[in-house]
């Protein structure tokens, strides 16, 4: 062999390690939003009124006020005409939420009783998990294992799902009534299963100490019902019991320090980690016997590999590969693009010297084309984002910045950022040349940051694109100009969740480390403030925060793929919040 | 002889612990925070300070390297090659689970490469010029620069979800392993084919050959006799090491065919810094080069006494 040829070869090698490594990273970015999202139960979110005895869909159809509508006592005393002290009172009575508070009622529930059958198997190219153990990978709750107290419906609405009722009593005391649901070893899940779990978790997941106080009391009322007292009230306890993070489990042996029990409809039999999960109905589960006999779930790193196998009939399903495949998939697949909850978007670094200047950030925001953005990352089958959240959120939004080149270029003349004679625009010393950092894990962010190099050019930007395997490591030490980032804009169905990450100094999402007076008050407000309407409007402040300073620069929203052969499954219903996709409504034939 | 295996036995011991301390090395040096990427292979939404340090606490990454290192090392000589940073399991039974299906998969494609390629190639050697010397050279030049996702991709294509003749993926039966043995062996064909045409060659213009022609020996009797024991040595040292190379870097194909192999779980280690799964894939590869080298010593000395005599 030449040496030539032999280069060519491992040249060949190289690029195809590469090009694997990218997919792989893929599975290790992933996040909870990352992962497949369900078949959620089409039941309704149930927020009632207690005392009203009405099913009371959330005033304004609009998430923000409706999320924290369903999370607060006061909102549902301000209907009522009650006062705080009169819902303390009340809440005595035990097991009964005070006249007027809210509670969340499970939708009602037909057990399955038909035995399962049949094999369903699907591909995958990432988020696989590593560990069947609660405790050491979070990847189990979207494969029907693990499962939490609450969890947000197809319509992004929080239900109980192993509680029944979720209610609060009073605005510091929340009443969790478990299902009468088994663990796979057969045990009845008990209120002091789930206390063991929670301080587990504590331990286990030390953000969760930033969401739910560690310092919160917890008592087992009776044996299916768990008292739950926050040090102060906080809105966004009932959204957190959604977060695999406060997931229910317990140790393979009394005393043990795994998670490895779960209460999930199908539990893993076989895991090859990194190849493949097979999983096997668990018959005494709360909502009957699953209807899936046998599920194998394989690894396949490219999505060439994972399209053909379901043409060839090797796999039954896909979820999550390359939109733009949809249309070479043929007559018999039947295949779907819907919203979720993830988008692209820019983090800037505020201490650079261009950014600084919030008319830079603004022109930056403004000169973005994100029907391009979606055309080159997705296939077009994305969203332009001019808004924080998307709209299958549900949540009220202020509308941010669209595309308007004149009023860029308008904003950076009046700021004094003059084109110099390599077109690249400057202040003093200081000009606007940066670099944009992405990474291989999401597959559309790369070419959104080299669409936006090109498109910003016209004015005056001068920006490369560099690709780094750990973003995180890459943004640490705050020396970067500008980072791109895939976020899942839904955990927990409560928009403080992404500002507390998003735009709080500290905030695990914040790289730029951007401050706010005026978005620290109105979040710390947020987090304690129980009446909806108040809590609309801080929401609607902080948004309105963004869109004047301009610290993230939100781009497209990316759909949820998802193919299956014809007339194969029923029952599938995408969830936007992508994380859940394997669950008793799921069936083959 | 015996003296001689002893001691290519005893120079393995240093070579595993010079591998080893460059992989442990590497890693440590290698931009990126393993407790990040872990964090976030765990599904982890949202990367905070406090997870990170919790989890370099749990994986004693704060210790100083030689620190880690050593116990790494005292711990290896006793068989325990740590656990995986990701998937908690240990890093032998790790390997062993899957060693099988990578000596399968790379056994059957040296077979596939030996049985092809050296007839193409002493038929090409024997036939210079003829249509057999073009389809050798064709197949050596195609083997090399085809990229062998590609082909893996062209052939799932066709052979899969066209025809449905054979599985995507592949597993160890007779036919999940074609496909992915084929393209794993197509640069071993091309090597082999280029190597025996040239060897082949070489020795059939050396001068004993000529002087076995004027003595009036039948070419079959020259060729067993005194061609093929002289170009089987070059041959088997390639083959050699194109069988550990296939053992250790059959990555790409274990990850198109999905096929359970330690390449695939050497990348995917190393992109999520698995210290434990990478040190311990060097190890392995190391100790696998170095035996297949011993045997393919062992194999040539039988064909050449000059190398029994050292």
């Amino acid at each position: 062999m030449s040496t030539l040829a032999r280069l060519v070869s491992r040249r060949t090698l190289v690029r195809g390690i590469a090009a694997a490594a990218g997919v792989a990273i893929l599975a290790a970015c992933g996040d909870t939003a990352t992962t497949p999202t369900t078949g959620a139960s089409t039941g309704t979110v149930a927020p009632t009124v207690a005392g009203t005895g009405a099913a009371a869909t959330r005033p304004g159809a609009t998430m923000a006020a409706s999320s924290v509508n369903a999370t607060t006592a006061p909102a549902a005393l301000a209907t009522t005409g009650m006062t705080a002290s009169s819902a303390v009172t009340a809440m005595t009575a035990p097991a009964a939420a005070a006249p007027g508070a809210v509670v969340f009622v499970a939708p009602p529930l037909t057990k399955l009783t038909t035995p399962s059958k049949g094999e369903l198997r699907i591909a995958l190219g990432f988020d696989f998990p590593a560990k069947l153990d609660a405790l050491k990978d979070t990847h189990l709750t979207p494969y029907g294992m693990l499962e939490t107290l609450a969890r947000q419906n197809a319509q992004n609405k929080l239900e109980p799902w192993l509680a029944e009722r979720i209610a609060n009593v009073n605005p510091t005391t929340w009443r969790v009534t478990l299902r009468d649901a088994k663990f796979w070893d057969g045990a009845a899940v008990t209120a002091n299963d789930v206390i063991a779990a929670f301080k587990k978790n504590w331990e286990a997941f030390p953000d969760l100490k930033g969401i739910i106080s560690p310092d919160t009391k917890m008592t087992a009322v009776d044996a299916r019902t768990v008292e739950f007292v926050t040090p102060q009230p906080s809105g966004i306890f009932p959204y957190a019991l959604s977060l695999t993070s406060t997931a229910i489990h317990k140790p393979s042996m009394a005393g043990g320090t795994d998670a490895a029990i779960m209460t999930g409809p199908y539990k893993g039999t076989k895991l090859v980690v990194g190849s493949q999960l097979d999983l096997e109905p668990f018959k005494d589960h709360w909502a009957g016997i699953p209807p899936i006999a046998k599920i194998t779930m394989k690894f396949v790193g490219d999505p060439n590999a994972r399209i053909l196998a379901l043409q060839s009939g090797d796999t039954d399903m896909l979820y999550n590969f390359p939109a733009e495949a949809i249309k070479t998939l043929g007559p018999d697949i039947e295949a779907s693009a819907t919203p979720s909850g993830r988008g692209g978007l820019i983090n800037l670094n505020v201490s650079r010297p261009f950014f600084a200047d919030r008319a830079v950030r603004e022109a930056f925001a403004l000169g973005i084309d994100r029907t391009v953005l979606n055309s080159v990352g997705l296939d077009g089958k994305g969203t332009p984002a001019t808004q924080m959240f998307p709209a299958v959120s549900g949540y009220d939004t202020v509308p941010l910045q669209g595309t308007d080149i004149a009023r860029a270029k308008q904003l950076l003349d009046d700021a004094g950022w003059k084109p110099g004679a390599d077109g690249i625009r400057a202040k003093g010393a200081d000009k606007i040349s940066f670099t944009i950092l992405s990474y291989p894990g999401r597959a559309d962010l790369t070419p959104y940051a080299v669409s936006m190099q090109s498109q910003l050019k016209a004015l005056g930007f001068d920006i490369k694109v560099m690709e780094v395997q750990d973003i995180g490591a890459a943004t640490k030490d705050g020396t970067f100009d500008a980072a791109m980032k895939s976020n899942n804009t839904l955990p927990t169905g409560n928009p403080l969740y992404e500002y507390n990450r998003l735009l709080i100094k500290g905030g695990g999402d914040n790289a730029g480390n951007y401050t706010n007076p005026k978005i620290e008050n109105a979040v710390a407000q947020m987090r304690t403030e129980l009446d909806p309407a108040k809590l609309r409007d801080l929401s609607l402040q902080v948004q309105q925060v963004v869109k004047e300073d301009v610290p993230v620069i939100f781009l497209t929203v990316t759909p949820i793929t998802v193919a299956f052969r014809k007339g194969k499954i029923k029952g599938y219903v995408p969830n936007p919040n992508d994380s859940y996709l394997i669950d008793p409504t799921l069936s083959v034939s | 002889m015996g003296r001689y295996i002893l001691s290519r036995l005893a120079a393995i011991v240093p070579v595993l612990f010079v591998i080893s301390l460059l992989a442990f090395g590497l890693e440590a040096i290698t931009p990126g925070d393993t407790a990040s990427l872990l964090l976030q292979a765990q599904g982890v939404d949202t990367i905070t300070p406090a997870a990170i340090a919790l989890k370099r606490a749990e994986l004693h990454l704060d210790d100083p390297l030689p620190v880690r290192y050593g116990d790494w090392l005292l711990n290896a000589l006793r068989g325990d090659f740590g656990r995986s940073f990701r998937s908690y399991a240990p890093v032998r039974t790790m390997y062993m689970e899957r060693i099988g299906n990578t000596a399968i998969l790379a056994g059957c494609a040296v077979l596939l490469g030996a049985v092809i390629a050296i007839p193409l190639g002493t038929l090409a050697a024997y036939r210079r010029g003829s249509i057999f010397d073009g389809a050798a050279q064709f197949v050596a030049v195609l083997g090399s620069a085809v990229p062998g996702f590609w082909v893996a991709l062209v052939f799932i294509f066709f052979l899969s979800a066209r025809l449905h003749w054979l599985p995507v993926f592949g597993s160890p039966t007779p036919k999940g392993i074609i496909m992915p043995a084929l393209v794993l062996s197509l640069s071993n064909i091309a090597i082999l084919t280029r190597l025996t045409r040239s060897a082949m060659l070489d020795i059939l213009n050396r001068e004993f050959v000529q002087v076995a022609r004027a003595k009036g020996l039948s070419p079959r009797t020259i060729t067993r006799t005194h061609v093929l024991p002289n170009a089987v040595v070059p041959i088997l040292t390639v083959l050699g090491l194109e069988a550990a190379h296939l053992m250790t870097g059959a990555a790409v194909v274990e990850y198109v065919f999905a096929w359970p192999g330690i390449g695939k779980m050497a990348v995917d280690a190393a992109l999520v810094r698995d210290t434990p799964v990478i040190v311990g894939f060097a190890v392995a590869a190391g100790l696998i080069f170095v035996t297949v080298n011993l045997l393919v010593d062992l194999a040539i000395a039988t064909f050449d006494p000059r190398v029994r005599s050292v």
